[in-house]
């Protein structure tokens, strides 16, 4: 039985998966580019030739529908904006879709406090998949700008940008992962300061039913390493794991003469997975200081023959 | 210093370090942090080179730091240590130690990740930005957004990555308001080759409090030429200072 009611999104709507932290105010914002328009020569030819690569039977399925949707909105150029609220084990809980279409130029700006609130959800930890009506379409197949993600934590503004993404991932049909590799070299374990790591098992498929269990490896300077599993990651959930919570409290003494500084490199097999780094305070409240998130570092070798 | 490269032969090779922003100063201090992935991914040839070139706001040279990096090897630097007041730009690659062959026409990027540690404990933290452009490159339209409530303490750091001779960054800077109308609009500050400047958002527009009004939130947009992904800042009365790129 599908988690969704109804169809949440059509492959080629960019997507992006994102945590809201209960008790903090967490704002999603994304601005429309002016020079933004859904297609153009570049885009088409560009559309084209990616679907060619594939078989006939998927080009007519990739191209049809989004070019009629095109044609249905009469070309228009503003974008629409929809919200899936899960929870972070992956279970749905509510929709919500932006009464306003924006024009390029136009920002979009959701107070997440105020509508988890009105759609009168429990105050908790969610993942919200915020699914935009079309984007670029060419090779990229991706949003024309980055969403901004800013959580407010007492005086503490923590921000990450990324973007939507309308690609196959974790699908099997159309993508199988060999894995993830996540390597974090910002880990912190200090009498302040405690890293985080929030793994996001996502996917481009709706009904994907894939739980993830990533295992983690914790080296410092002189190479020495602590490893250990991470833990299970519901398909379309998320888990946040400080440092202390995968190696124990013992990372302190491990990691006191390099000054607390480390590098995690976490893997798991057979599925990719969205990583973010989380700086959180070294008390009871574990104020959110700062978030980002990490980047696939092997593309940085794209350049080099035969890797 | 034996083995020092300069950021020109490291992009002329083909690895073209990614630039990011950097501040050291009694309010903020950046630490640049990377791990050798060439361990990872090119197994039978792990060893690499990281090396640094820091920047002033003028694009001066005002350091440079290189560590050989083996199996698992990462960097955790302290840019103050080598450059103590300084708001400019750090550029980083990291080299494999052997004679890896970069396809023809393509290069070799860097991901790296810059935490800039500021006052009362506060972290903020951003992945690397664009390689260096050798040659001067268009800028198409930045834009984000921004919290109202906070516009006295906010602002915007440029950075030009581009190393030409010529290639100073120039372009334009716009208010706007969440249904695109722009509010007001102006050119930016010349800034030259591998420099950066940074800018409060009332510095930018004087009048910004009275044109945002009663909206909870507006947007600043910047293009031009060699104006690298801008970051947004807010730099509070208490010297926390938080930091993320567009």
């Amino acid at each position: 039985m599908s988690r969704f009611p109804s169809s949440p999104w059509r492959p080629y709507e960019p997507r992006f998966i994102f945590p809201t932290f209960s008790g903090l105010e967490c704002r999603m914002g994304f601005s429309i580019p002016a020079w933004y328009r859904p297609v153009d020569i570049k885009y088409l030819r560009s559309l084209v030739a990616g679907s060619l690569r594939k078989n006939f039977l998927e080009t007519v399925k990739d191209l049809v529908p989004e070019l009629g949707s095109l044609a249905m909105s009469g070309l228009s150029k503003n974008l629409r904006f929809r919200l899936h609220i899960l929870s972070r084990d992956g279970e749905y809980r509510a929709s919500y879709e932006l009464p306003l279409s924006y024009k390029p130029g136009a920002s979009v700006d959701v107070d997440f406090t105020k509508l988890l609130k009105d759609l009168k959800l429990p105050v908790e930890d969610y993942l919200v998949v915020a699914v935009m009506s079309r984007g670029r379409m060419d090779g990229y197949r991706s949003s024309p700008a980055s969403f901004s993600m800013t959580y407010i934590d007492q005086d503490n503004v923590a921000i990450y940008r990324t973007g939507a993404f309308a690609r196959p991932l974790n699908e099997g049909r159309l993508k199988a992962h060999v894995g993830f590799t996540g390597i974090n070299p910002k880990i912190i374990a200090t009498r302040d300061v405690v890293s985080s790591l929030m793994l996001i098992n996502h996917s481009s498929d709706p009904e994907y039913a894939v739980t993830a269990h990533p295992a983690s490896i914790l080296i410092r300077e002189d190479g020495e390493q602590l490893e250990r599993e991470f833990g299970e990651i519901p398909a379309l959930g998320a888990r946040e794991m400080s440092v202390v919570d995968i190696f124990g409290s013992r990372v302190f003494d491990f990691l006191k003469p390099f000054g607390g500084r480390a590098t995690t490199v976490t893997t798991c097999q057979g599925v990719t997975l969205g990583s973010l780094h989380l700086q959180r305070s070294n008390d009871n409240h574990r104020t959110l200081l700062g978030i980002e998130h990490s980047r696939p570092a092997h593309m940085n070798l794209a350049g080099i023959l035969q890797h | 210093m034996s083995g020092d490269l300069t950021i020109d032969e490291a992009v002329t090779r083909g690895y073209p370090p990614a630039v990011l922003y950097l501040r050291n100063d009694e309010i903020v201090t950046t630490e640049v942090c990377a791990f050798n992935y060439f361990s990872i991914f090119l197994k039978e040839h792990p060893e690499a080179a990281a090396h640094v070139w820091l920047f002033d706001g003028a694009g001066n040279q005002t350091g440079y730091f290189h560590k050989d990096l083996g199996l698992n090897g990462q960097l955790q630097l302290n840019t103050s240590d080598l450059s103590s007041n300084v708001s400019g730009t750090v550029a980083m690659t990291l080299m494999p130690k052997h004679e890896a062959k970069v396809r023809s026409g393509k290069k070799v990027t860097t991901g790296y990740y810059a935490q800039y540690y500021s006052r009362h404990g506060a972290i903020t933290l951003s992945h690397e930005r664009e390689p260096v452009a050798a040659e001067s490159f268009p800028t198409s339209a930045w834009v984000q957004t921004y919290l109202a409530r906070f516009l006295e303490w906010s602002g915007v750091v440029l950075v030009n990555p581009c190393l030409a001779l010529d290639g100073a960054a120039v372009g334009t800077a716009a208010l706007v308001a969440l249904d695109g109308t722009v509010l007001a609009e102006r050119t930016l500050p010349r800034i030259s080759p591998m420099g950066a400047c940074r800018i409060s958002t009332l510095d930018l527009f004087p009048d910004a409090r009275r044109l945002v009004g009663h909206a909870d939130s507006f947007a600043m947009e910047f293009k031009g030429t060699n104006i690298a992904s801008p970051f947004s800042y807010y730099e509070f009365a208490n010297g926390k200072f938080s930091l993320h790129h567009f």
